[in-house]
């Protein structure tokens, strides 16, 4: 699509009424001044104190006190804004020009406004479920990912952060009310309406994050919102110029890493797995004069005792900095920022830096007319070793032994033991991690919009927002030179250069009109409609360069040979969508919501999707009934209903395709661009549908000192588009799509809070609990699908972990004659599969593929957070507790020794040193290693996520030095952890079943807030 | 005033807004790729379709190597007496085969099924739609022989699928479910048979392509591979005439054997149908080399080992078999006193025998692959080697096979297998009585000189599971004589595909 003829189209008009510029209106003013405390007398610095129906206004400074020159008008009323206070107007008095304010706190639950799909709602006239986060709270943990802030922050909202890689944005995964979908899960992430990522957005710029999580609240992002929506609201400037800076410095480190066993062990494993495999692997072990050279560590260049794992892990800085101006003028406002964050990471070789800019403006004229802007823009640098981290530990799991030193004496990098008979270099992972790959992302993202109010509460808004991401990566691979401790080597390998560019754009167009209508304060109404028109495109390139003549040259012009591939895809939604709030004495609230979608992804007969939602509501404490008695300050009943869609599903899920270049050939000394079937057609693929029921119920009691919130919720998606595996002689790649399943996602979510405080301590404690059951429903066209250690299996979990049963290991020659045959020849110390079905569904005596049942649940059923948080006088304290529970996964010491092994396996069953072992023998590594319950555990773990120390100096010496506030404060991540999973980090991959991955990262650091 | 013009302009702008956009703003056509609809318009879109055809030559399951091959050299190696598995090896072919865990379920068996299948998916499209192209799009000629080439290949494949399974179901047309019931093996071949020869009687393939072209198929590679099916279902004299078409297009044998397993080898004219491999034209790692030809320096690091089985195959220099040779087991060792191909297709004999003396206790002799590898260098992968399919000594030992079985010419039999022993650079004494005798027919001779002449090129495999030596492959020991003669349907493809049923051996009906 042409982005430049619908642009001319649309925005042309617009664009012209930009030009609409308005003179600056010209008047008297008055002086007026004055202080503002709160209830107990405190003054309240930062107040904002704007005149009513301008955006005039200013702030009151450290003592409170404020000084304001008010443009003459008819009637001017000053208006008192303050975070966490009840706004409070004052009507000038032409005599006066003193006026001291008293603020009064809020009730938290009656005023509080979130943010909603296209707007804000007062949080009780809420329908729908909505979490809500204020990010100032937290903005200072220092994370390179802001996606791994939210994690237990909001009930119903599972984040995993499965590894703490420097730049791997990927690995932090977030889950709204469980998984709906075999295809992409992730929640349709709409920073200021545009979609984005999390990572991209530097903590401090965010103002709130709302997670809408039912039907009712997303409908109206129709098929992009089934994994459910995120919705950032970034800062804008308000009062008096400020100048703020924030900045944080930690240290962090694995907050575990593998226990290896000693070098002479292992090699003593290693003997004993030869020998149990007998032919000519006994001739490959080590001899006792080897293994007492281990022991002792006399030759040290031959017989070294190397914990890989260790030396390849390190203690990292990581440190954030923030820096911002804002403020707001008569008719504008702006808020300019400026980020900094520079990460090692833990493990050599990995490290990210990131430079992130932010501008936001807007500019009112005429009193009806704003028009405003937000720009974005980062670079960042990711390095990581080639091959990626999961090649290192790969390497020292299954390849390296602890035999080899990091370093010979010459100072070459090791990569042979002294054991003659495996003559075979081994990579050395520490040399490996200097070896590294490096990707560069450049970002822009920009919106501006037009706001115009011809009558009062009637809204046009327009706005065009351009996204362009850039991704640069670049891997240099050299020859290896494989030294011995001699000082002799061979050579390996092509020296090789790849380097791709992948490039991502984005437009999308909203129109929206709205109207609000309030009828006598009765009846008041709330009307919605828009449009709008998005499209998103990839372009890839990637060229791969071989033979180069030195590892010191890495232009691709260097390469005796370079190939390059390329592809390119698009996509284009349109949508129409509308809404109507409405509220009767605010006591009975409805809501009804209806999108239309078109997309460019699912073929023309079934493009068009309506995506309907109604909700209600019931403030009970609004009925007469309950407004006598004041211990229940709040209580509203919600109910919702909603369908929604799943597009994300590739761009052309629907077309039978020829791929150019698939597998090219060679005629003579030409190329020959092969082309092929590569995807069978499916031309009747339709939306994925969610349709979800919640029933709420909010609460707030004791003079709002405990508040609860409530929901139930069932979420069913179906027409879950999947790649059904196809019979091989269709000849394609990849299977066609069909809407073949159906899931079901059931589950209730509680949210306590409670606050107090006495004098000068203030207390507050908030819990979260959620619980979500998923379930396969339904899988049309055949029973289940298994993938290794997983199955889809209608009535369980989606990729439930499938295997045998273990019971334990053979422990007597008599069990042995007596155990079932099938699979392998189990001996003594084996792993005791059971017997549980057969062919017809019974025990048949036989270890066979029938005996494979559900043995875990790798995605979390249950999740919860407990966050304390305590101030006295300057002090403020906050404690984070996180912990998932009923969840599995795989834990597997390999029963059998190639690279590194961990202390699990000293307890291995061996006939003469073990008899008591509790572990599988070595030797027959295929047999034990079958995805079996023996390999299950449970990951469920309780986290110290946060613990936070502050002191914020007192205003009394601020503000001589004119500071409007300074902060200290130290913290720590990830410092205690309870779990029952031992040598790796609870938080996994569910298909990681060693050491595959990046651990998680403890950290402590010391920060700093300045306002000026 | 200015607040209604602004009204105005307001309501006009929302208008704007609301009235659809463009109908085409939601068609969008996938940039990287095309549709059967929109493809089709030259010879040069129908000969990409060809490359895409050949192209899966090079994938795993046919003769792909590289780091886990499951291609015919790998069934060779791993698959009979003639070699051995050193080490565990993650191999399909050396997991299935050496180590006993043919099964259904196994990748040897679902990667062989689906790279031949996929190969057949493809030629039935060229089939389909080239013809249908019409002359204003693509001259008849270069219609003809790019079908030609098509049907050339889906009968190697049937071959290949026929040959390892047996009973197979026959696509002829693209398919868009797959689900068609098994064929007899007899069906099988009388259609590929009967396609390829109209083919190859027409004009549509030429007689013997140019080097611009090296790597397609011309008529010389069409008449070997009808040879070769034909062998391979007992169709003697349809072989023996095949294999004579062969030669009266006339071919030589390469003088050099070491020559004609290098690089220098590839544009032999003993060479009648090779699979590609450039590393210079692909710009990626020779994917033809791999474990199986490491072709670097690192004491032949590869998992096969060759037996003293098929090391003693090789009569001494003077054509007498081990037991009636003049030499001492000593002197043996010397490719010196040897039929010179056992030096030229194996290495570190000598070495074997005498610094690792643990190895004693399981094998006497043993050896490294010789054939394809370079030792000396150590840029391992990056090179043009080219995988020969069908050279001209195997159609020799063909005809002579054909004839030996439907009583031929004893005389022109001897002179076929004295043709091969006539090789400049190998010149074996030729064949006596005494010898046939010794081996128990004219038959045997052709065996052996099969087994010593063409050792580790991916045809033993496929020779005992036709003889019917079943105990001869590594298979045998573990699954027993009735599963060794047919490999199992995939458990995947049985489970996709509600047309298929399992061969009987593997528990089907």
């Amino acid at each position: 699509m042409d982005l430049k003829k619908m642009l001319s189209k649309k925005m042309s008009i617009s664009l012209i009424l930009l030009l609409f510029g308005c003179l600056p209106i010209i008047a008297q003013t008055i002086n007026v001044e004055g202080k503002v405390t709160d209830i107990k007398g405190e003054e309240l610095p930062g107040v904002s104190v704007s005149l009513k129906g301008t955006t005039s206004g200013t702030m009151t400074d450290a003592g409170g006190l404020y000084n304001f020159s008010v443009p003459k008008t008819d009637q001017p009323v000053l208006v008192f804004t303050y975070m966490g206070y009840k706004t409070k107007e004052i009507t000038l008095i032409n005599t006066q020009t003193k006026y001291d304010v008293v603020l009064e706190e809020t009730s938290k639950y009656l005023d509080e406004v979130v943010v909603v799909a296209y707007g804000v709602q007062k949080k009780a006239n809420l329908t729908g479920a909505v979490s809500s986060l204020r990010v100032d709270d937290i903005k200072d943990i220092p994370v390179s990912n802001t996606s791994s802030l939210l994690q237990g922050r909001m009930s119903g909202v599972t984040v995993s952060s499965f590894s703490a890689q420097p730049g791997k944005d990927s690995d932090v995964e977030i889950r709204i009310r469980g998984i709906g979908t075999f295809g992409n899960s992730n929640p349709l992430v709409l920073i200021d309406g545009v979609e984005g990522s999390l990572s991209s957005v530097a903590p401090n710029d965010i103002e709130s994050i709302s997670v809408l999580k039912d039907a009712a609240s997303a409908a109206i992002y129709g098929v992009r919102a089934a994994n459910g929506v995120i919705l950032v609201t970034t800062k804008r400037g308000t009062g008096a110029n400020k100048l703020s800076y924030s900045g944080t410095f930690g240290v962090q480190s694995a907050t575990v890493l593998p226990e290896f066993l000693d070098s002479w062990q292992w090699a003593t494993l290693f003997n004993e797995q030869n020998n149990a495999l007998g032919g000519d692997a006994p001739n490959r072990n080590y001899t006792p004069e080897m293994i007492n050279a281990l022991k002792t560590g006399s030759d040290k260049q031959h017989f070294a005792n190397t914990n890989w794992m260790k030396e390849i892990f390190r203690t990292a800085p990581i440190q954030n900095h923030y820096l911002s101006a804002t403020g707001g003028g008569q008719n504008s406002n702006y808020l300019a920022s400026l980020g900094y964050m520079k990460q090692d990471g833990i493990m050599k070789g990995t490290d990210t830096e990131r430079i992130n800019f932010r501008l936001n403006a807007d500019s009112k004229y005429l009193n009806m007319v704003t028009f405003g802007m937000n720009t974005a823009g980062s670079y960042q640098k990711t390095g990581e070793p080639l091959g990626g981290t999961w090649s290192i530990f790969n390497q020292i799991i299954d390849q390296t032994r602890p035999t080899i030193p990091v370093k010979y004496d010459n100072g070459k990098w090791g990569q042979y033991d002294g054991n003659p008979n495996f003559p075979l270099y081994q990579s050395n992972p520490v040399e490996l991690t200097t070896m590294s790959s490096q990707q560069n992302t450049y970002k822009f993202d920009g919106k501006v919009y037009l706001d115009i109010e011809p009558i009062k509460n009637l809204h046009f808004k327009t706005s065009f927002a351009y996204q362009y991401n850039q991704a640069n990566y670049s891997a240099f691979e050299p020859t290896h030179n494989h030294y011995k401790s001699d000082g002799s080597y061979i050579t390996s390998g092509v020296a090789s250069l790849e380097e791709q560019k992948a490039q991502q754009q984005q437009w999308i167009n909203e129109n929206i009109v709205t109207y609000n209508l309030d009828l006598e304060k009765i009846h008041s109404f709330g009307f919605l409609v828009g449009q709008s028109s998005q499209y998103n495109g990839n372009k890839t390139s990637n060229a791969k360069g071989e033979g180069f003549l030195s590892n010191d040259i890495h232009v691709m012009n260097a390469a005796k040979t370079t190939s390059a591939t390329g592809w390119e895809e698009e996509a284009t939604l349109r949508s129409f969508f509308g809404r109507v709030n409405y509220s009767y004495y605010n006591r009975y609230l409805a809501e009804v919501n209806l999108r239309r979608d078109e997309s460019s992804r699912i073929p023309k007969k079934n493009r068009v999707g309506y995506f309907p939602s109604v909700s209600a509501g019931w403030n009970i404490a609004e009925e007469s009934f309950l407004q006598k008695q004041s211990t229940i300050d709040a209580l509203k009943l919600r109910v919702s209903w909603g369908k929604l869609g799943n597009q994300d599903i590739g761009f052309y899920p629907f077309a039978q395709t020829y791929n150019l270049g698939l597998d090219n050939y060679i005629w003579g000394n030409n190329k020959i661009s092969g082309a092929a079937l590569a995807s069978a057609a499916n031309p009747d693929i339709k939306w994925e549908t969610t349709t979800t029921t919640d029933i709420g119920l909010d609460a707030v009691f004791a003079k709002n000192k405990l508040s609860l919130t409530f929901d139930y919720f069932n979420k069913v998606s179906s027409d879950i588009l999947l790649q059904l595996p196809v019979s091989a002689l269709i000849g394609v790649d990849e299977a066609p799509y069909v809407n073949a399943a159906e899931v079901k996602n059931t589950g209730w979510e509680i949210s306590l809070g409670y606050n107090d405080k006495w004098n000068d301590f203030s207390f507050g404690a908030n819990l979260n609990f959620s619980h979500v059951k998923n379930e396969i429903t339904s899988v049309s066209g055949r029973k289940d699908w298994i993938n290794d250690w997983t199955i889809n299996l209608a009535g369980n979990p989606i990729g439930s972990y499938y295997g045998y049963v273990a019971d334990g290991l053979y422990t007597t020659q008599e069990q042995i004659d007596n155990a079932p045959v099938g699979i392998g020849n189990p001996r003594i110390g084996d792993i005791r599969y059971l017997d549980i079905s057969g062919p017809d569904g019974v025990p048949d005596g036989e270890i066979t593929d029938k005996d494979r049942t559900i043995i875990g649940n790798p995605f979390p059923k249950i999740t919860y957070s407990l966050n304390l948080t305590a101030g006295y006088k300057h002090f403020d304290f906050s404690a984070f507790f996180q912990g998932i529970g009923n969840v599995d996964r795989i834990v597997m010491d390999y029963p059998s020794i190639g690279g590194g092994a961990t202390k699990e396996i000293w307890s291995r069953y061996n006939a003469s040193e073990n008899p008591d072992g509790t572990y599988p023998s070595l030797g027959n590594s295929t047999y034990n290693a079958l995805p079996s319950s023996f390999w299950i555990k449970s990951a469920s773990y309780l986290r110290l996520k946060n613990l936070e120390i502050g002191y914020s100096l007192p205003s009394s010496i601020l503000s001589k030095a004119r500071v409007q506030g300074l902060r200290v404060f130290i913290s720590a991540q990830n410092l205690i952890t309870f779990t029952g999973i031992k040598n790796y980090d609870p938080e996994k991959y569910a298909a990681d079943s060693r050491n595959w991955t990046y651990p998680n990262a403890k950290t402590f650091s010391v920060g700093l807030n300045i306002n000026l | 005033m200015k607040r209604i013009k602004i009204q105005l302009v307001t309501l006009i702008i929302g208008l704007g807004f609301i009235l659809p956009s463009c109908s085409d703003f939601l068609d969008q056509e996938n940039p990287s790729s095309a549709s059967s609809g929109s493809y089709w318009n030259n010879k040069q879109e129908a000969e990409a379709m060809l490359g895409g055809c050949y192209g899966v030559l090079q994938q795993q399951g046919l003769y792909f190597n590289y780091y886990n091959g499951a291609d015919p050299r790998a069934l060779d190696g791993f698959g009979t007496t003639d070699g051995s598995s050193g080490w565990w090896f993650w191999s399909p072919a050396d997991n299935a085969l050496s180590w006993g865990q043919l099964s259904p379920s196994q990748e040897l068996v679902e990667v062989v099924w689906d790279a031949c299948y996929k190969g057949i998916a493809r030629c039935n499209e060229i089939i389909l739609y080239v013809p249908q192209m019409g002359p204003d799009k693509i001259e008849q000629a270069d219609a003809d022989r790019i079908v030609g080439e098509a049907k050339f290949l889906r009968a190697f494949f049937y071959n290949y699928l026929t040959s390892l399974y047996r009973d197979v179901p026959l696509s002829t047309e693209p398919t868009s479910t797959g689900y068609i019931s098994k064929s007899s093996k007899a069906d099988v071949v009388q259609f590929i048979t009967e396609d390829l020869k109209k083919v190859v009687e027409s004009d549509a393939l030429p007689d013997k392509i140019s080097a611009e072209e090296r790597g397609r198929a011309d008529k010389g590679a069409a008449w070997a591979l009808l040879c070769r099916i034909y062998l391979y279902n007992q169709k003697w004299a349809e072989a023996a005439s095949a294999a004579q078409k062969v030669i009266d297009l006339g071919y030589n044998l390469e003088d050099n054997y070491l020559k004609l397993f290098s690089e220098a080898g590839n544009n032999s004219q003993e060479v009648l149908f090779a699979v590609r491999f450039s590393a210079t034209i692909d710009g990626t790692e020779n994917k033809m080399r791999g474990f199986l030809s490491t072709r670097n320096n690192e004491n032949y690091y590869t998992p096969i080992t060759v037996t003293g089985d098929l090391l003693n195959e090789y009569y001494d220099k003077n054509g007498k078999t081990l037991s009636k040779t003049s030499f001492t087991s000593e002197e043996l060792l010397d490719p010196a006193n040897r039929d010179p191909r056992w030096g030229y297709n194996f290495i570190g004999i000598e070495e074997t025998w005498k610094s690792d003396d643990w190895i004693n206790w399981y094998q006497v002799l043993s050896g490294h692959i010789n054939k394809y590898q370079d030792y000396t260098v150590t840029e391992k992968f990056y090179d043009d080697q080219d995988y020969y399919v069908i050279r001209y000594a195997d159609v020799l030992l063909m005809r002579a096979e054909a004839l030996a079985n439907s009583s031929g010419s004893q005389s022109e039999i001897e002179g076929l297998i004295n043709q091969v022993r006539d090789r400049a650079s190998v010149r074996m004494p030729h064949v006596t009585a005494a010898e046939i005798s010794e081996a128990g027919g004219i038959l045997n001779v052709v065996k052996h000189e099969r087994r010593v002449e063409l050792a580790f090129e991916g045809h033993r495999y496929f020779d005992l599971k036709r003889w019917g030596e079943y105990n001869k492959l590594s298979e045998y020991a573990y699954v027993g004589e009735a599963k060794s003669q047919v490999w199992p349907i995939p458990q995947k493809e049985l489970d996709n595909n509600k047309a298929l049923t399992q061969a009987p051996e593997w528990g089907g009906e």
